[in-house]
């Protein structure tokens, strides 16, 4: 075991997500009417992913029947799954074991 | 933009909705409105009647009897399916957790659908009598999540599946879903025209 010494770490700058320690995910489910452009939407404005990525989401829920599509602490992913809900979209939340 | 949004001069959404389609869909929303808006009433039959008779039910007991040790009731999702698709539960393997956080957040969503479908239909009614219907950005959001929970509503209740023309096929001409499945489809063509106006 090591003791860790304080460093500052600069943000990568790259659009990959940093999972961080808290594994909690906000899981979209796949439903029969929510409209694909509209998911879409939901994912590129709510979260402000790039379309390309967003579409990959919403091509997941659609084909796999559900998408992890956020990761966090429990309340932020509370947050995520609340706003979700906002929109219309059927989400719910785990811990990602 | 008759019936349908398109990008105008300004970039915003705009739209212009004949009497009969503002009509239909004010009156959507405000069925919306009727089913969603939380009830103070809901409420009030829980409880003990005896104490709500004597005007005791509310009262703070918990100075009496040394602090709340009775736990409070569990919130499950509503037992009508349109109401259990727009009000979902958020934890699927945690019925005290979702109980939890439905206790916290039920109220404040369904308010917020109520406003989404209070905005439409008040600016339905302000358009009058050309229709003629620009959105803001908060108009934006108003619109997207009502007519989005519109066709959450009909489609749950009509049940239809993936593929809308087979559901159409295997109904019969006199069905009475036949109404609502059109009004389904048009409520699904009017969000796509939406959306597609604000994509870049």
């Amino acid at each position: 075991m090591s003791v860790a010494t304080p460093i500052e770490v600069e943000k990568p700058e790259s659009d990959e997500e940093v999972l961080p320690d808290t594994p909690w995910v906000c899981v979209v489910w796949n439903d029969p009417i929510n409209l694909m452009s509209y998911v879409t939407y939901v994912f590129q404005s709510y979260f402000g992913y790039p379309k390309k990525k967003a579409e990959k989401l919403m091509l997941d829920v659609h084909n796999k029947g559900r998408a992890a599509v956020s990761s966090g602490s429990r309340e932020e992913m509370e947050r995520d799954v609340n706003a979700m809900h906002g929109f219309g979209l059927w989400a719910t939340l785990q811990h990602d074991k | 933009m008759n019936g349908h949004f398109v990008r105008g001069s300004e970039g915003r959404p705009e739209i212009v909705l004949d009497d009969f389609h503002g009509q239909l869909l004010g009156e959507l929303c405000r069925g919306m409105v009727d089913l969603i808006e939380p009830r103070p009433a809901d409420d009030e039959d829980k409880g003990d009647p005896l104490a709500r008779e004597l005007g005791l039910d509310g009262l703070d007991w918990s100075g009496l009897d040394g602090g709340g040790d009775s736990a409070p009731e569990r919130m499950a999702v509503p037992d009508d399916p349109v109401l259990a698709r727009l009000l979902p539960d958020a934890y699927r393997d945690d019925p005290d957790a979702a109980s939890e956080f439905r206790r916290y957040t039920e109220n404040d969503l369904r308010l917020r659908k109520c406003d989404n479908a209070r905005t439409v239909r008040a600016d339905i009614a302000a358009s009058a009598p050309e229709g003629h219907i620009v959105l803001d950005d908060r108009r934006i959001q108003a619109w997207l999540g009502a007519l989005n929970d519109l066709r959450l509503a009909l489609g749950t209740d009509l049940g239809v599946g993936e593929d809308v023309d087979d559901f159409a096929d295997n109904l019969e001409p006199d069905d009475p879903r036949f109404t609502s499945l059109v009004i389904y489809r048009w409520l699904g063509a009017l969000l796509e025209s939406l959306v597609e106006s604000i994509s870049p």
